[in-house]
C-alpha cells in the first residue's frame, strides 16, 4: 500500500505546500498580532477604545485560535487527486492493478489522516503559544470545540467522498465538489434563525453612540459566542472522538462501496 | 500454480448495451502463443477486453484467465497478468523511476532491474515527467512496466495505434522475445491488422458484438480467398458461395472461405491469397453482399 500512498501523495503535494505554508503562516501571524496587542500598536488601540479595542482582541483571538486547523484541515481534501486522475481516466485503468478495493480506500484515507494529524499539531502549537502570551485557558474545552469543527469538516467530506469516486467526466466532478451543500444547506437552516436572533439581541443592547463599560461589553461578547455552541459542545464533548471516529469510518464505508463498484 | 491449457478462456460472454450487445462471443487464447483480436472501431473488443478484467458487470458467461475464474481469483490473475492500454494511466508529473516506485509495491514480482534494463534498452530517461515523453516513448514505458513483474499474461487493447512504424516494430519485436518462453501468451486487440500478420499465431475477429472467425492465422489465411474476375463472370458465382464482392468499373472482387473448394468448382476463375485486413473489410460488409 505503501505505493498507493505514494502516488496520492505526489498528486496532493501541489496543494499541500501551499496549504501548509499558510496554515504555518497563520501561526506566526497569530503570534505576531498577539505581541502587538501586548507591545505594539495594537495595544495603543484597545487603550484608547477601551471597549471597541478589546473586543477587536477578542475576537481576533477566537479567530487566530480556530482559524489555523481549519486552513489545515483543507490538507485532507483530496478532490485534487480526484480531479489529477480524471484525465487518466484512473477510476477504470486502476483496475488492472492487484489492488483490492479496501487497500485502495485505505490509501486515499491515510492521505486524510495525515492531514488530520497535522491539523491538530498546528492546533496545539498554535493554541499554546496563544495562551501563553494572553493569560487566556488553553484545554480541553479549546480541543473539543476543534474536534467539533473537525466534525464538521469530516461530514463535509464524507458526502462529497461518496460522490467523489464515482466520477468519470469533469461535469460529474462539478456536482460532487457541491456536494458539501447537501450538509451546509440544512446545518444553515437550522443556525440561521438562532444567529438572527442573537444579532436582534446584540443590537438591542447596544444602541447606537451609547456608551457601555467595556467588561460588560465583552461578557456579552464571549457570552453571544459561547453560550448555545457551548451547551451543543458540552453536550457531545464525551462523545466527540466517537463522533469523529464514526466519521470517519462512515466516509471509508461510502467510498469504498464506490471504488468496489463495476462499470456497467 | 493450476496447470492449463488455455492462458484466456471465454466462454458463452453476453453483455447488453442500449445500441450494441456482445453477443454469445467464444473463444480461446491458447498458453504460448500471441492471439489477434481485430475489428473495426465500436466492434466490441475493448468491452471484450473490459469483461475478461471484470472492469465491467456482464450478463451472463464465463471468463477464465491463467485456469482462474476472473472475479472470484481477480486479484491473484492480476499480480500475473499486464494489462496496456493505449495510454499511460499515469499522471504527467510522474517519471518513470517514480512510477517504478508506485508499481513495485503493487506487484509482488516486480523487478527493478528488468525495468531498468528495459528503460536503458528504449533510452528512456529515469527522472524526466512522463508529460514531456512522446506518444511512442510513452508506449514503450508501459510495455517497460508490463513486462518487468514476471507476467504470464499481456493483454494489449490498441497499444500500438497512433505510433510509427519503426516503434510498432521495435514493439512487436520485443513481444517475439517475450513469447520465447512458452508460459506467456498474449491477447492483442488492434484494428492494425499487419502488424498481427507479422506477429500472432491466431486470430480472433469480432464485428458489431460477434465473433465471425476465430483460429489459426495461417489457416484462415490459407483458407480464405479473392475470386478476381468480370462483372459477367461474377454472376456466375452462387451467393451462397462468397463472403462478400467489391465491384468496380473494372470487375469484381469476391470474398470466399473456402479456396480449395472454390478453386475446384469455379475453375478458370483467378483466385489469390488475401491478407487479414482484405478479410476484415469483406466480412464487414457481409451483409451487403456487393458493395463498391
Amino acid at each position: 500500500m505503501k505505493g498507493l500512498i505514494y502516488r496520492d501523495f505526489c498528486l496532493v503535494k501541489k496543494n499541500w505546500i501551499p496549504v501548509f505554508c499558510i496554515s504555518v503562516g497563520s501561526v506566526i501571524w497569530n503570534i505576531l498580532v498577539q505581541l502587538s496587542f501586548e507591545y505594539g500598536n495594537l495595544k495603543k488601540l484597545v487603550e484608547e477604545n477601551s471597549g471597541s479595542g478589546e473586543l477587536a482582541r477578542t475576537v481576533i483571538y477566537y479567530m487566530g485560535l480556530y482559524m489555523v486547523p481549519y486552513l489545515a484541515l483543507i490538507l485532507m481534501d483530496t478532490l485534487s487527486v480526484i480531479r489529477a486522475d480524471l484525465p487518466v481516466r484512473w477510476a477504470t485503468n486502476r483496475k488492472i492493478f492487484p489492488v483490492t478495493a479496501l487497500q485502495w480506500t485505505a490509501s486515499i484515507y491515510s492521505i486524510k489522516v495525515i492531514g488530520l494529524l497535522i491539523s491538530v499539531v498546528l492546533f496545539l502549537i498554535n493554541g499554546s503559544v496563544m495562551a501563553h502570551m494572553t493569560g487566556n485557558s488553553f484545554g480541553i474545552y479549546e480541543f473539543n470545540n476543534m474536534l467539533l469543527f473537525a466534525c464538521f469538516y469530516l461530514a463535509f467530506d464524507w458526502v462529497q467522498m461518496a460522490f467523489l469516486v464515482r466520477v468519470r467526466t469533469e461535469k460529474e466532478m462539478n456536482s460532487a465538489s457541491a456536494s458539501p451543500l447537501l450538509v451546509l444547506i440544512p446545518m444553515f437552516a437550522v443556525l440561521f434563525p438562532k444567529a438572527k436572533a442573537y444579532s436582534a439581541k446584540f443590537e438591542t443592547l447596544i444602541p447606537e453612540n451609547a456608551a457601555i463599560e467595556a467588561q460588560e461589553q465583552i461578557r456579552l461578547t464571549k457570552g453571544l459566542l459561547q453560550s448555545e455552541f457551548g451547551v451543543y459542545r458540552d453536550a457531545v464533548a464525551p462523545y466527540l472522538w466517537l463522533i469523529v471516529l464514526a466519521l470517519f469510518a462512515l466516509g471509508f464505508y461510502l467510498t469504498y462501496l464506490g471504488i468496489r463498484r463495476r462499470e456497467k | 500454480m493450476t496447470d492449463f491449457e488455455n492462458a484466456i478462456e471465454i466462454a458463452n460472454l453476453i453483455k447488453k448495451y442500449d445500441g450494441f450487445t456482445l453477443d454469445n462471443v467464444n473463444f480461446n487464447v491458447p498458453k504460448g502463443s500471441i492471439m489477434g483480436f481485430i475489428g473495426q472501431n465500436g466492434a466490441g473488443k475493448t468491452t471484450t477486453i473490459r469483461a475478461l478484467l471484470n472492469i465491467i458487470t456482464v450478463d451472463s458467461g464465463k471468463i477464465q484467465l491463467l485456469g482462474m475464474d476472473n472475479i472470484k481469483d481477480e486479484i491473484e490473475i492480476k499480480k500475473r497478468i499486464s494489462v496496456v492500454f493505449d495510454e499511460l494511466p499515469f499522471q504527467d508529473i510522474f517519471s518513470a523511476k517514480q512510477i517504478a516506485r508506485i508499481l513495485c509495491d503493487i506487484y509482488p514480482k516486480w523487478d527493478n532491474q528488468v525495468y531498468e534494463g528495459y528503460l536503458e534498452r528504449f533510452q528512456l530517461p529515469m527522472k524526466k515527467k512522463v508529460g514531456e515523453f512522446s506518444k511512442g516513448m510513452k508506449m514503450k514505458l508501459q510495455i517497460a512496466t508490463a513486462l518487468s513483474h514476471g507476467a504470464e499474461l499481456l493483454i494489449m487493447d490498441e497499444a500500438t495505434t497512433g505510433l510509427d512504424p519503426v516503434v510498432r516494430n521495435e514493439i512487436l519485436d520485443i513481444f517475439l522475445e517475450y513469447l520465447q518462453d512458452e508460459n506467456h501468451s498474449i491477447l492483442m486487440s488492434s484494428h492494425i491488422t499487419s502488424d498481427l500478420e507479422k506477429v500472432a499465431d491466431s486470430v480472433t475477429f469480432i464485428d458489431k458484438g460477434r465473433i465471425l472467425i476465430s483460429g489459426y492465422k495461417d489457416e484462415i489465411l490459407e483458407n480464405h480467398g479473392v475470386i478476381k474476375c468480370s462483372k459477367k463472370d461474377f454472376q456466375d458465382i452462387e451467393k451462397e458461395d462468397f463472403i462478400s464482392a467489391r465491384l468496380s468499373d473494372f470487375g469484381a472482387e469476391v470474398m470466399v472461405s473456402d479456396k480449395f473448394a472454390m478453386k475446384r468448382k469455379y475453375d478458370g476463375l483467378l483466385l489469390e491469397n488475401t491478407t487479414l485486413e482484405e478479410i476484415m473489410l469483406f466480412y464487414v460488409n457481409r451483409t451487403k453482399k456487393e458493395w463498391s
